[in-house]
């Protein structure tokens, strides 16, 4: 009884503080969403290139024989590669420059005496050159420069096949070059057409499960983690030793205060975040229904109390105070990122999605997709709720034999 | 000089756990976190679900191919389980090697010789599936080279079986792998066949956490200039500005030191470059941000304060500087952010560092007479 | 000497300090009383240059105020009335890095000795665990340092027990005797002034304290 009549004390007086402050509010609410908007559309703009901003590559023939001239010409023509790369070909000088004035995120050289080596079977040399200010970019491109120079691989071993059958078959050298220069526009073109192996079907019969819905459910957790964050060491204040010696006389336990200022960070975050929600839900329309909202929140609560439970361990735990916003941070920042909200947890190797699942970020993060994305109905609220009451009670705990030893 | 070097040594004997640690932080963590992240690259993998409608020697062929990738990792799925599990996002893509394979081969047909599932939360879709085409194209070139064989051996009395020809050409593709792809970044002087493309840039990590721990070093102006100490100072030989300016310069002295210990030791466990001009760019640097922290540490009184400050700072120039994330789809988007990243003199081995003259000139306002010290 | 000539204090339309002027010569003590928020503090800052009067001229040594500020400072020490030292040093630190930034040089054994001579005898010992007492004196020795010609004293005994008291007063007596220092110094114990004070300063229109001081015999300042 008198532990809660203190708790809410402590909330009074921090609601006291926080009006004399209150200019620094705004800032609290809008400095995470503009940070974490930044990274989001950083991250969104890798994995959604620019259909306006075609990726621009270009190809330098230093060969320039009639082969080489016929591939480069169909390659800077044809859209194979498809509508994120505009292929161009230029002279090395040119291509040179073009990366010092950021034009051009990668540049490739057919060598000189490419053709005439590739029929004798000399090993051949492609040079990709990479924009260093467009690393991304050049991920993508020598990605597809693989595939290609498979294509060019397969199709130079299949013409100098024919023209070894074509020796044992007795055709004399003249009418071979002219085959061999046959075959090898017919293997150009039957290449080019190499898109007709792939079936594509395409499943989206669900509205709501677009990057955009998933990006966006991305972005409003992060926030939140960041406003929990945030709020939370705001609200710290560097009482002296004497001062907490003076307030311990009251019978008042540091984890009174730091319970009082769990709840007021939850509550206010809270806050922010149904603001945000109610504006990208507008934007993206989520579909839900009120049971829905029911479990969101929910589960938004139980992830706030592990979240500010982890933090509030960490400052009893650590007494100096960068170091305990050194340590917070990073605990944060790594939470976030295996939580799938900035990546999909898909795609990080095997022993690391292991050890994700039992993340308490990604168990949150995991069911609010699933039930927003996906429309799930069950929700499975033990996992997180397990984990809220391990972080609150190791904090109780803690916290207490803390209190003990400084006695 | 020499006695204010004395007093700041009983300062750094109070406090060399905690000195020590912050000067160490940015160079240690800088080499974890590359490690991690190297380690994390390795072994990402795209989860793809392959369905297996027939069992001939070219559906396996193409399987173990596809499976011997190692930027995949292959889940054996049903076409059922592959629709579904590509909608719920438990694999990126899923691809079916349709029944009938082998034979469509052989007839020299290629069209629809496979079919994808993918959905648009399907992000290496695009790569996944150009590397599976060119894999099938293999094959279906061999036959179509057979075909071409046959056809040419029409007037003639020999023969050549599918077979023999399919293999010649497989032969002669091991046999003269010729074709080389080499990548380098432009200004950069060694090409390699594996070139590490990384979308992380040591230094840019370097020097996010670099100024991070700057910050938090300089909390001694804000602690030099509590109010009761502030009564001491007119009593003193220096005046305080040029007292926390010779500080300033101590303090440049140690970071710089410590910060060529970083340049030496990234040459030798990470492979980065060590020159001259580097060096120097980075004592740009690394005078640019003692001066931003010493600055920001005279405009404020709370320590809490301060070091919430350091850490907003440091997110913010983390993340627009594209020292931590490659921000090329934001900077093709907003050129001008470019201007504004004060680390671009740094990363971008730029000589001319706007930033770094227009923090000394606010230095050079502040020392002849502007803000009052302890306004 | 010090000599103060109608000197006037005002912050905005508040007047604190009001037309005073007195003298000051080497080997005299001068106390200073007044209530809370007479304005002590407010005249030892003037008298150590720390602000500017509003009306009135000071010289020290035939030095004025207003032109010799930096050149002043070096026969003036002060010791304000909140602790001014290193909480994490020794006092042996606290000591060595006051005297590096001060104008006089001087070894360790001379710093030693000045702690010493008014019984502070914890040289390696942090300063956090000092009691009130020693951490007074230490922070009087730090102001000592440079040899000062006149010593300001903001409330240098407050709440310390009696005999460091007795020990800081004793120390600033011989000071004053035997190196012909001139010394100013507040406090709200009227026994202390009486006894080591050669004259009192009384500011403030208080009849309070100009009774006790008459009855005490002691000479007063006069206005
Ligand atoms: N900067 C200031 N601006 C306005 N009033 C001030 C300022 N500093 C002190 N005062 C006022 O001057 C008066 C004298 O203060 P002080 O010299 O500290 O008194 P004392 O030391 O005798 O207790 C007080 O009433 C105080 O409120
Ligand atoms: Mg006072």
């Amino acid at each position: 009884m008198k532990t809660i009549k203190h708790i809410l004390l402590f909330i009074k007086n921090i609601v006291v503080q926080v009006k004399r402050k209150w200019i620094s509010l705004p800032l609290l609410f809008v400095f995470p969403i503009i940070a974490v908007g930044l990274v989001i559309t950083i991250i969104a703009s890798f994995f959604y290139p620019d259909e306006q901003q075609p990726i621009q590559i270009g190809i330098v023939d230093l060969d320039e024989s009639d082969e080489t001239q016929l591939v480069t010409d169909l390659i800077e023509e044809s859209s194979q590669l498809g509508s994120y790369i505009q292929v161009h070909k230029m002279k090395e000088k040119e291509a040179q420059e073009s990366i010092g004035n950021n034009e051009i995120s990668a540049y490739i050289i057919f060598p000189n005496k490419f053709t005439k080596s590739l029929y004798q079977g000399h090993p051949v040399e492609l040079p990709i050159v990479g924009n260093p200010k467009k690393q991304m970019d050049s991920l993508l491109i020598r990605e597809i420069i693989e595939s290609v120079s498979r294509h060019i691989r397969a199709s130079q071993a299949n013409i100098l096949t024919i023209n070894y059958f074509a020796k044992e078959l007795g055709m004399n050298d003249e009418q071979r070059n002219e085959l061999v220069f046959e075959q090898f526009k017919e293997f150009v073109f039957y290449t080019l057409g190499s898109n007709q192996i792939v079936n594509e079907r395409d499943i989206t019969n669900q509205a709501t499960t677009s990057p955009f819905h998933y990006f966006g459910m991305g972005f409003w957790f992060i926030c939140l983690s960041i406003w929990l964050f945030i709020i939370y060491n705001y609200l710290y204040t560097d009482s002296h030793l004497r001062m907490k010696q003076r307030v311990r006389l009251y019978g008042v336990t540091e984890l009174q205060q730091i319970i009082a200022r769990i709840i007021v960070s939850m509550i206010s975050s809270l806050l922010f975040c149904g603001i945000l929600f109610f504006s990208i839900d507008k934007l993206l329309d989520f579909e839900l229904s009120v049971p829905d909202y029911s479990k969101g929140i929910m589960l938004t609560v139980l992830y706030s109390i592990t979240l500010l439970g982890i933090l509030a361990i960490i400052e009893v735990v650590i007494v100096s105070n960068k170091l305990r916003l050194l340590a917070q941070s990073i605990v944060l920042l790594m939470s976030l990122v295996v939580s799938g909200a900035i990546i999909p947890v898909i795609y990080y190797p095997q022993w690391l999605q292991g050890l994700v699942t039992y993340s308490f970020t990604y168990e949150t993060f995991y069911w609010l997709i699933e039930m927003l994305l996906n429309n799930r109905i069950f929700i499975d609220f033990l996992p997180i709720s397990i984990m809220a009451s391990i972080a609150i009670s190791t904090l109780v705990g803690i916290s207490l034999w803390k209190e003990r030893v400084i006695d | 000089m020499i006695d204010i070097i004395k007093t700041r040594f009983i300062h750094w004997k109070k406090q060399r756990i905690s000195l020590l640690f912050w000067l160490l932080f940015p160079m240690i963590c800088t080499i974890f976190i590359i490690q991690l992240i190297t380690a994390i690259q390795e072994d990402s993998q795209i989860p793809v679900g392959i369905v297996m409608e027939e069992d001939t020697v070219l559906a396996n062929h193409l399987y173990a191919k596809i499976k011997n990738t190692p930027i995949l990792r292959v889940v054996n799925v049903t076409e059922t389980e592959a629709k579904q599990k590509v909608e719920s996002h438990e694999l990126d893509s899923a691809f079916v090697i349709q029944e009938d394979y082998e034979e469509n081969i052989k007839k020299g047909k290629r069209n629809w010789l496979i079919k994808s599932y993918s959905s648009n939360l399907s992000f290496a879709f695009t790569p996944v599936k150009e590397m599976i085409i060119s894999f099938v194209q293999e094959e279906t070139g061999r036959s179509k080279t057979a075909h071409t064989v046959h056809d040419l051996s029409t007037d003639s009395e020999i023969k050549f079986s599918w077979e023999e020809v399919t293999k010649k050409a497989k032969n002669i593709q091991v046999e003269e792998d010729l074709l080389l792809t080499t990548f380098s970044f432009a200004n950069t002087p060694n090409a390699s066949k594996d070139p590490n493309i990384t979308p992380v840039n040591t230094w840019g990590i370097w020097a996010v956490l670099s100024l991070l721990s700057t910050f938090l070093i300089f909390d001694w102006v804000i602690k030099e200039r509590k109010s009761v100490l502030l009564l001491r100072y007119p009593f003193i030989r220096f005046s305080i500005k040029s007292f926390l300016l010779r500080n300033l310069l101590l303090y440049t002295m140690l970071l710089f030191f410590v910060d060529i210990i970083t340049v030496i030791l990234f040459h030798y466990v990470l492979n980065e470059s060590l020159t001259l001009a580097g060096i120097g760019l980075l004592f740009m640097y690394r005078f640019m941000i003692n001066l931003g922290a010493f600055l920001s540490g005279l405009m404020f009184h709370r320590l809490m304060s301060y070091y919430g400050f350091s850490f907003i700072i440091t997110m913010f120039i983390s993340i627009l500087s594209g020292a931590t994330v490659p921000i090329d789809g934001l900077t093709n988007r907003f050129p001008w952010i470019v201007i504004y990243n004060p680390l671009y003199s740094f990363l971008e081995q730029e000589w001319f560092n706007p930033w770094l003259l227009l923090l000394l000139l606010v230095v050079i306002l502040w020392r002849i007479k502007g803000v009052k010290y302890n306004a | 000497m010090l000599e103060v000539h109608s000197l006037s204090k005002s912050y905005g339309n508040k007047t604190i300090i009001q037309d005073i002027s007195f003298t000051v010569q080497p080997t005299e003590i001068v106390g200073l009383v007044g209530e809370n928020g007479a304005g002590k503090s407010t005249l030892l800052s003037i008298l150590a240059t720390l602000l500017k009067p509003t009306k009135g001229t000071i010289a020290l040594e035939n030095l004025n105020y207003l032109s010799h500020r930096k050149l002043l400072r070096e026969k003036i020490g002060f010791v304000p009335q909140d602790i001014a030292i290193w909480d994490n040093f020794t006092v042996e630190e606290n000591m060595i890095f006051f005297e590096k930034l001060s104008w006089k040089n001087k070894n360790n054994k001379e710093l030693r000795q000045l702690c010493l001579s008014m019984n502070l005898d914890k040289w390696k010992e942090p300063v956090k665990n000092l009691s009130g007492g020693m951490k007074r004196k230490l922070n009087l020795a730090i102001s000592l340092i440079h040899d000062p010609e006149l010593l300001l004293l903001d409330e240098p005994t407050a709440g310390i027990d009696l005999k460091s008291r007795k020990e800081i007063g004793s120390y600033l007596k011989s000071l004053a005797t035997e190196h012909e220092k001139m010394i100013i110094y507040t406090s709200h114990d009227m026994d202390e002034i009486t006894s080591i004070c050669d004259r009192v300063l009384c500011i403030g229109q208080d009849a309070f304290y100009q009774n006790l001081l008459e009855s005490s015999g002691k000479p007063l300042l006069a206005f």
